[in-house]
């Protein structure tokens, strides 16, 4: 069982855990933390670049429109990151925000062909996803580590969370009968945990969000 | 009634708020989706942690705009970041010199599960809310972007003085598609601001309005009271435009290849107008395909000249076109003309390897149409006489100075043939900005040299509105240099509407007069001018002989 912290703060871990160093998330709530794709406070990507990545991952905006894949690549690299995570991402997004935001191009499929082009760089990768449908189009993308979000919820129905943890169980289980070797992760938080009990579902590791403190 | 409209401008930039600003502007508003859009980015962008939306608005703001316009400056502030003290944020908006502050980018325009846990996190229109109530204690004025009814009356409540209908994203060429037409925006502005009170600014912004045009349409029919121009002020005219002026750069040596080879073509596609700018992108787009043009354009506009050019810049150059006038193709020997003999080629195999040019395509008998039809389908031709098909690879420019489809006599299934591709040239009132540039060119042609005009010339060339198009203008002006003594003046020009015959004693009447409208009064005038002289009416009108004598036949101008 792999297990990853993410979280948006930058301080060195006592824990051997590996993590996920994702700026925005910094300040942010466990409910918050899934709208920081759309809270404009910060250059996420920049505040990555210069922070030493002390062989952690780095959570990418993909949709970033400035400068070069290539460019950012190298700076990830010489600052010490070892893989790359769609998050913030525009996974979460639907109706018109969904298809007005396609135009930056923000988009699953395109934050999936950015992972795929840093995999091609030497990165490791995982990819968001909170549907089969964007499981199934980071499969075509080549990726091989995906990371189930449980999803936005608008108002959480706490007595349906057995048949809720069994709709996303099922997503699992459609993509491993589809591409059996594919590695599964689950995100969650103690919200989440406490919630959902998301740390019930079986995959192949969790993503566990950290609050972090501002 | 009256009403003063309103114009509020969003700015990115130094020069697009100077420039706002200079054409008087109501309001400039800094925000950070206008300095994404002059960076080359889309506005959307503005909702993404890209930048610090609030640092960054201030940053070029103070730096390029504040202090250096008259207009009132609002700061466009994100007020969902949980951690942001919004007093503070106000305070410093202050501080810096801003005349108010709006919500930007606003979360109602966001829809979906993440709007509503923004709104119930209090990180989405509340907080906006907050942050006009803190601007109106401190002195500051707040334009507050709304989307609902609700949404307007609490923010008047709040402070703001200055109500914008958000009615979405900006569509057009932005790439976002907008569910709403105008006037059913209108009917939702009018929704959205039922109730607000008259000492309160109405006005509106996004969605279908991409047009100065569009804009006041709405606020006639609406109650908003002016506009916001975000895209439709920088983004669209300003990527036009720079890709206008590139593209000009651009076909500097085609056109002088073009030049060189097509003077009289040259001549008809000269202008900088948008409408003109845009008939030769397409005509560069077209030049290397082998799709079928239709040109379409009233007498004069340059169909023919169009169509040799097109043909002159493409893949097929090295062979001369082959032309054929339609309305003089007779029904006893056009299909010889057309399809050749057994011991004759006919045009359309005369122009295999190259491009046939079909001038007044509408004009072909329903014969000629359907084996027109058989070689744009299918490239074959049946010489007459002979039993077996051959195989002819030309390209098909058609013209027509009328619609194929008004005709009732042109075949549906043809004209989609022909039209693969459709080309209009503008009638030269349409584009009045490129008559001084044609004027100047005619007038070079005829001179060897620049020639002058007086203003008061000029201004009667622009006053007139050109029946007979560039052809027209092209006589006119060769008429007035030779009869110029150096400046051409208004008395040179003649008269050019009803009295444009007076000049030739024919006997027609001179007052009253109808202007000359269609093709064949056209010819008919020259014809007069000319005192039926063939050779100088066809150098007048700038055709060839033969294509005079066709038309005459044509319009049964037996003399």
């Amino acid at each position: 069982m792999q297990h990853f912290i993410i979280t948006g703060h930058d301080a060195p871990r006592t824990d051997g855990l590996d993590t996920i160093f994702c700026p925005c998330l910094v300040g942010l709530t466990e409910t918050q933390a899934d709208l920081a794709f759309v809270m404009p406070r910060m250059d996420h990507n920049r505040v990555l670049r210069e922070t030493p990545g002390h062989g952690r991952w780095a959570g990418v905006l993909a949709s970033d429109p400035f400068g070069t894949e290539a460019a950012f690549h190298a700076a990830l690299r010489a600052a010490g990151y070892r893989g790359v995570a769609n998050w913030p991402s525009s996974i979460l997004l639907e109706g018109t925000t969904r298809q007005s935001m396609s135009t930056i191009p923000a988009t699953p499929e395109f934050e999936y062909g950015y992972l795929a082009r840093a995999a091609q760089a030497g990165f490791d990768t995982m990819a968001f996803f909170v549907s089969l449908d964007q499981a199934r189009q980071a499969l075509d993308a080549g990726l091989q580590r995906l990371v189930l979000h449980p999803g936005l919820h608008d108002a959480p129905d706490l007595a349906r969370e057995g048949i809720y943890r069994a709709a996303l169980q099922s997503i699992v289980d459609a993509i491993r009968r589809e591409k059996p070797q594919t590695e599964i992760l689950a995100y969650t938080s103690a919200l989440h945990d406490d919630q959902l009990g998301l740390h019930r579902l079986k995959v192949d590791g969790f993503i566990h969000l950290e609050v972090a403190p501002t | 009634m009256s009403r003063d409209f309103r114009f509020g401008a969003v700015v990115g930039s130094g020069m697009t708020a100077q420039a706002a600003d200079s054409a008087g502007a109501d309001y400039l508003l800094a925000l950070n989706a206008g300095r994404f859009r002059v960076q080359g980015a889309s506005s959307l962008t503005s909702y993404l942690p890209v930048r610090p939306a609030n640092d960054w608005v201030f940053e070029f703001a103070e730096r390029e705009i504040l202090g250096r316009c008259k207009a009132p400056v609002f700061a466009g502030l994100s007020v969902s970041d949980p951690g942001l003290d919004i007093a503070a944020l106000v305070d410093r908006t202050r501080e810096l010199g801003f005349s108010g502050v709006c919500n930007f980018p606003p979360t109602s325009l966001l829809d979906g599960r993440i709007a509503t846990v923004l709104d119930r996190e209090g990180l989405g229109f509340d907080r906006e809310l907050e942050l006009v109530r803190q601007a109106s204690a401190r002195g500051l004025q707040a334009l507050a972007h709304v989307v609902s009814n609700a949404q307007a009356h609490a923010m008047v409540q709040a402070g703001a003085g200055t109500i914008c209908v958000n009615i979405g994203f900006t569509g057009g060429s932005t790439g976002v598609s907008t569910r709403w037409s105008v006037e059913s925006a209108a009917a939702q502005i009018n929704r959205i601001l039922a109730g607000i009170p008259a000492p309160i600014e109405k006005l509106c912004i996004g969605g279908p309005i991409t047009s100065p045009e569009k804009a006041l349409a709405v606020t006639r029919i609406s109650r908003a009271q002016g506009y916001i121009a975000g895209s439709t002020l920088d983004r669209i005219p300003l990527e036009q435009t720079l890709r206008d002026v590139a593209e000009s750069f651009k076909a500097i040596p085609r056109l002088a290849a073009v030049e060189a080879a097509e003077t009289i073509a040259d001549a008809a596609l000269v202008g900088s107008s948008h409408s003109m700018q845009e008939v030769r992108r397409r005509l560069r787009d077209l030049a290397h395909r082998d799709d079928p043009v239709l040109i379409r354009g009233e007498t004069g506009t340059g169909k023919t000249l169009a169509a040799r050019v097109l043909h002159g810049s493409g893949r097929r150059t090295r062979r001369a076109p082959v032309v054929i006038d339609c309305p003089s193709l007779t029904q006893q020997d056009g299909s010889a003309l057309l399809l050749g003999t057994a011991t004759s080629r006919g045009a359309l195999e005369l122009a295999s390897g190259g491009t046939a040019i079909l001038e007044e395509v509408v004009a072909l008998s329903p014969g000629h149409q359907g084996q027109l039809l058989r070689f744009a389908d299918e490239g074959l031709i049946q010489r007459i006489g002979e039993t077996s098909a051959r195989q002819v690879r030309a390209r098909i420019i058609a013209t027509s100075s009328i619609d194929p489809r008004s005709s009732d006599h042109f075949r549906r299934d043809l004209y989609f043939r022909l039209a693969a591709e459709e080309l209009a040239l503008p009638p030269l009132r349409e584009r009045p900005d490129d008559i001084p540039e044609l004027a100047l060119h005619f007038g070079r042609e005829a001179l060897g040299d620049t020639p002058r005009f007086t203003n008061a010339a000029l201004r009667r060339l622009l006053e007139y509105d050109w029946p007979g198009n560039v052809r027209e203008l092209r006589h006119i002006v060769r008429r007035a240099i030779n009869s110029a003594d150096g400046i051409v003046g208004q008395r040179h020009l003649g008269p050019l509407d009803q009295n444009i015959l007076s000049d030739v004693n024919t006997g027609l009447p001179q007052a009253g007069a109808e202007r000359p409208r269609t093709e064949r009064d056209w010819i008919a005038d020259a014809l007069l001018r000319n005192g039926f002289h063939r050779g100088k009416t066809a150098q007048e009108l700038g055709m060839s002989t033969r294509t005079l004598y066709n038309k005459i036949n044509k319009y049964r101008l037996e003399v």
